[in-house]
């Protein structure tokens, strides 16, 4: 969930109110927008949003737009404006087969500190993350205005093309060292490295402004206090994706009292302004508000919740309303998306629950009634229960035919288990300075291959490893499970690797093996670490529920 | 009967033999000759004795050195160096071939005395012939201390502190002739209690009854013999029985918690795929919590066929790619076979899911699951190797905000049994509206769990026309909180002794 910081007094005057200190009276504000308080100190609010599909509310203009709302302190669509410029982007042809979209934007008149320059590449660095897919389907670039030359043109170069000093480098570098060399194109260089050209911008003096997604250049790709003037653009591979990053960086800096202005972006013939401020127009049925939260609402009250939220309201029938969503709200896709938010402003707290009114019956499923009666039973033979987990390390398994996964953070588990004996072993192997005998059972998932699926049982284990444990005790533990769970069996012969030739049975329900038990051999005692004799008895359950 | 004679009925019968021997203080070794029993009888009665405070056992510990197999040897032939300069002193100045005859040393130990005489400069040769100096023969009358104390030696071993000459000693023991050992002896005397019991009388001819057995409790010895009092009081050792875990225990009975509320258990696999753990959850395909540092993937079988649900596949692709009546969807193109890809489930809400396409869900209905999970966090203190959710599902017509926050007060009211609670708005990826459940507990607010109703994103696909309320209760920390336990990884401890010690709650 993203989390960050931000000053408390900026988001008062943000606000324009004075907000309580105190943790769960701000809590109680701030559940308006879906965050939570992790930590206020100083002057510094830390936020959890909770809401990672709301990339408007990832940065302090965005919350404190919402909250206005909220609070009744200013409500409806908030008016965005850009006004008309000669500003031009060439689009080349060639860039769309590698990174086709882009949106561009200028702002003047900013009034830059460095609180803001943190909040901006806060917002840059989250929609960038999760909203641009790192990077790959939307990314950012901010630039010194002033220091361009329009037309700029978006093209594409050979990887040793061009060369330009990159944002935090004191040297010139072409795309393709970049992508080698600076810890940005070591990041992110994957999204464009399968190309044979690589995307750049420039200026109408052929300055580079970045080589995006990946690197701004040093000298126009920097933002300082004394920037008056910027120039926003996003690439990427989603056109919605891209023009909804610009709108959301181009609305925030006009929240900060920026001038937005706007960019023509050409695509050979066809052109394209940006930003696009533009609402929507969204029918919810009033039906559907009753239905989804319970509550019977006057058309004046439907139009003062919707306003709070920041949707505009153009016009109430008898049975529907059509809502006007502000450009920022990218995740309005249904309608009760737009419900949710009424209920919200509506507050849960004013909400009176309803107890359930369905009446079933409930219960467990087979196999939880039979696995506790087989763990009773068991306990009653003097064995400890124990739980292990169904992930371990490959090498400990006897069968090495097992699942194995793909991305493992360690080796120790790097594969599921497929018999619990061994997992049991490991257990009295980590257990040896505690008092013997030592009689341990469990009964968990194992896993097994099957073509295309993968097959889970659940097992029983027991093993006893003390001075007595002997194959009579194992095979009259044996018997006593089965006969008590009216089991009809035969015992074999069998031939386990753990076990001692000649001291292993497997049990035999319906001419198939559904277990196995028996003296465990003095090689796979050393292997564990164990100097005692021990026995074991594993069992599949679903063959004994037959 | 007073406190006399019931100490002399609890006495055993190598107790009764160790203490009649005692009206003065003697060796362990002593009452085993006056006793007639062994060394391990004498011992345990003596220390039933000292349990019962009758006697003390005082120990000594000594030193006692003896000769190694290597030290007898020399003992029998003499310390070479020695013999070299002893020879010498008996007739000085004899040649190489003479002295090592006279001294009888072979040529290893002939030049090894020879080595270490002329270095500590206690000979000098002059034309072939070996002459015993002042300083060697000071030497000789010095180190044949050492001969002695070998010859003392081989007549017995000797208590360190009996032996004269110290350094001499351990420069024996520093060669290997000589070994140490500690030796404890053992003192046994009565206490004034235990006097007393001696001049009360022990009746060494009376019988008393040991263990009961078939063959007393069948002759009626019983009738005119007593049985040796045991002292009840004393300690015995500790064994360990069967037990079940306490945190499967705790499985069980919230299992058995939500059964009597109504819900119907349901189940799912741990090894799952794209399409049930996340995609029927209408999650985008592109989502950045969907790579592998989010979500185990599986070598092999990399794919399920997914045959089972291949309509509803469809439904739940055209849902993503075009979106379904009154919803856009996420327009981005759905990989089929991504969807197919094994992952270790990251959620229970799969179950969930496999439970809405089951042909036998009831509507309405009630169902829960309280099950393993896993994703690739760094495990610590609060985040384990596995983790388990306790969530489920409630489907009816007339579910809506109301009936979820009804469901939450329950689980506030009746599972976490807690007066304070609050609930507040959230975001789940799959339901709308969505609402989070925080308790205040132990003077601090802490969150429970979530719940929310199923966008229809994510029910229409699935053919399930009603609305269905998801919700879903930390598991692994209420269980926590119930032990104290502050580590998570105590939940599936390798500990053995953990268990054992575990309290068993009711």
């Amino acid at each position: 969930m993203p989390t960050f910081d931000f000053s408390f007094k900026d988001f008062q005057n943000l606000v324009g109110k004075k907000l309580p200190r105190n943790h769960e009276k701000l809590w109680d504000i701030l559940l308006f927008v879906k965050s939570e308080v992790e930590e206020l100190e100083g002057d510094t609010l830390n936020v959890e949003v909770a809401d990672t599909n709301r990339p408007d509310l990832w940065c302090v203009e965005g919350l404190a737009r919402a909250l206005k709302g909220a609070l009744n302190l200013e409500t409806g669509l908030p008016v965005y404006k850009s006004k008309k410029s000669n500003y031009e982007l060439k689009v080349d042809k060639s860039v769309k087969k590698i990174r086709p979209y882009i949106a561009c934007a200028v702002v003047k008149n900013l009034n830059f500190n460095d609180p803001i320059i943190q909040q901006l590449i806060q917002l840059q660095l989250k929609l960038d993350t999760t909203y641009g897919r790192r990077r790959r389907k939307s990314a950012i670039g901010i630039y010194d205005f002033d220091r361009i030359k329009f037309p700029v043109t978006y093209k594409t170069v050979k990887p040793g093309g061009i060369s330009f000093i990159p944002l935090g480098f004191e040297k010139r570098m072409t795309p393709e060292e970049i992508l080698s060399e600076h810890p940005k194109g070591i990041e992110f260089g994957s999204i464009i490295s399968s190309c044979k050209k690589y995307p750049i911008l420039v200026d109408a003096d052929k300055k580079v402004l970045s080589m995006p997604p990946i690197i701004n250049s040093d000298d126009v790709g920097k933002i300082t206090e004394a920037t008056k003037n910027v120039f926003v653009e996003v690439t990427g591979t989603s056109l919605s994706n891209v023009i909804s990053a610009l709108n959301l960086v181009a609305s925030t800096l006009a929240d900060r009292g920026g001038t937005v202005e706007n960019v023509k972006v050409k695509y050979g013939r066809k052109a394209m302004m940006t930003p696009v401020f533009k609402s929507e127009i969204f029918r919810i049925n009033k039906a559907s508000i009753i239905k989804r939260l319970g509550i019977e609402l006057n058309d004046k009250r439907i139009r003062d919740l919707l306003e709070r939220a920041r949707f505009g309201v153009k016009k109430v029938t008898d049975d529907s309303v059509s809502v006007q969503v502000p450009f920022y709200r990218t995740d309005i896709m249904h309608e009760f998306d737009v419900i949710e938010d009424i209920g919200i402003m509506y507050g849960y707290e004013n909400i009176i629950s309803e107890d359930l009114k369905i009446s079933t019956n409930g219960g467990l499923l087979g196999l939880s009634d039979y696995t506790r009666v087989l763990r009773k039973l068991i306990a009653g033979l003097g064995y400890q229960e124990i739980l292990n987990y169904y992930r371990v390390d490959k090498e400990v398994l006897f069968n090495a035919d097992c699942v194995e996964i793909a991305n493992p953070m360690s080796n120790s588990m790097n594969a599921l288990r497929n018999e619990l004996l061994p997992v049991s072993l490991n257990f009295l192997s980590r257990n040896t300075h505690n008092e013997y005998p030592q009689k341990i059972f469990e009964v968990g998932r194992v896993f097994e291959k099957k073509k295309a699926e993968v097959s889970e049982h659940n097992h029983l284990i027991l093993v006893a490893c003390g001075a007595d444990a002997d194959f009579t005790t194992v095979r009259q533990e044996t018997e006593w499970v089965l006969n008590n769970l009216s089991v009809k069996y035969e015992i074999k012969e069998y031939d386990h690797g753990a076990f001692i030739k000649g001291r292993c049975a497997a049990i035999i329900i319906k001419d198939k093996v559904a277990g196995y038990f028996g003296e465990i051999n003095p090689e796979t005692l050393a292997r564990f670490n164990l100097e005692n004799p021990a026995i074991a008895l594993e069992l599949n359950l679903k063959k004994l529920m037959q | 009967m007073d406190e006399l004679s019931d100490i002399i009925d609890s006495l055993h019968d190598f107790e009764k033999k160790v203490l009649v021997n005692l009206n003065q203080p003697a060796s362990v070794e002593k009452i085993m000759s006056l006793s007639g029993l062994d060394q391990i009888e004498v011992m345990r009665g003596a220390q039933w004795l000292n349990n019962k405070c009758l006697i003390v056992i005082k120990e000594d510990k000594s030193v006692i050195a003896k000769l190694t197999k290597r030290g007898a040897e020399t003992a029998k032939k003499g310390l070479p160096e020695l013999r070299f300069l002893e020879e010498l002193d008996k007739k000085n100045n004899q040649s190489f071939d003479d002295l090592r005859k006279t001294a009888g040393l072979d040529a290893n130990e002939f030049n090894k005395a020879m080595g270490f005489c002329r270095q500590s400069g206690f000979v000098s040769i002059n034309q072939g012939k070996i002459i015993i100096n002042n300083l060697g023969k000071e030497y000789l009358k010095k180190e044949g201390r050492k001969t002695i104390i070998l010859k003392q030696l081989v007549a017995e071993s000797l208590d360190v502190k009996s032996v004269k000459h110290e350094e001499e000693l351990d420069s024996l023991k520093e060669r290997g002739l000589v070994d140490v050992e500690e030796k404890i002896g053992r003192e046994l005397a009565a206490t004034p209690l235990g006097i007393k019991v001696i001049k009360r009388g022990v009746d060494l001819g009376r019988k008393l009854l040991e263990r009961n057995t078939l063959q007393v409790i069948k002759s009626k010895d019983w009738e005119s013999t007593d049985f040796r009092r045991y002292n009840v009081k004393e300690a015995v050792p500790k064994k360990y029985y069967g037990k079940l875990h306490p945190y499967q225990e705790f499985i069980e009975k919230t299992k058995d918690k939500f059964a009597s509320m109504g819900f119907k258990e349901m189940t799912g696999p741990y090894v799952e795929n794209n399409f049930t753990n996340c995609d029927a959850l209408f999650m985008p395909q592109d989502h950045p919590a969907r790579g592998i540092h989010d979500i185990f993937y599986i070598k092999e079988p990399e794919k399920t066929e997914l045959k089972e649900y291949k309509n509803f596949l469809k439904k739940v692709k055209k849902a993503h790619e075009k979106g379904i009546k009154g919803s856009a969807g996420w327009r981005i193109p759905f990989d089929e076979e991504f969807t197919k890809k094994h992952v270790l489930r990251s959620q229970t809400t799969s179950a969930s899911v496999r439970m809405l396409m089951n042909e036998d869900l009831e509507i309405p209905g009630k169902y829960f699951v309280i099950d393993r999970n896993v994703r690739p966090d760094v495990i610590d203190w609060k985040h384990g190797a596995e983790f388990l959710q306790m969530e489920g599902i409630v489907l009816g017509e007339d579910m809506n905000l109301r009936s979820l926050f009804g469901l939450l007060r329950m689980f506030a009211e009746k599972v976490a049994k807690v007066e304070k609670y609050k609930i507040m708005p959230d975001y789940y990826p799959y339901t709308e509206p969505s609402a989070s459940l925080h308790i205040f507990w132990r003077g601090k607010w802490m969150e429970l769990g979530g719940a929310g109703i199923f966008r229809k994103e994510v029910t229409e696909p699935l053919g399930v026309k009603v609305p269905v309320i998801a919700w879903g209760l930390g598991f692994d920390r209420a269980f926590m909180a119930e032990r104290s336990i502050n580590d998570i990884r105590q939940l599936f401890t390798n500990d053995l002794s953990w268990l054992r010690n575990a309290e068993v709650k009711h």
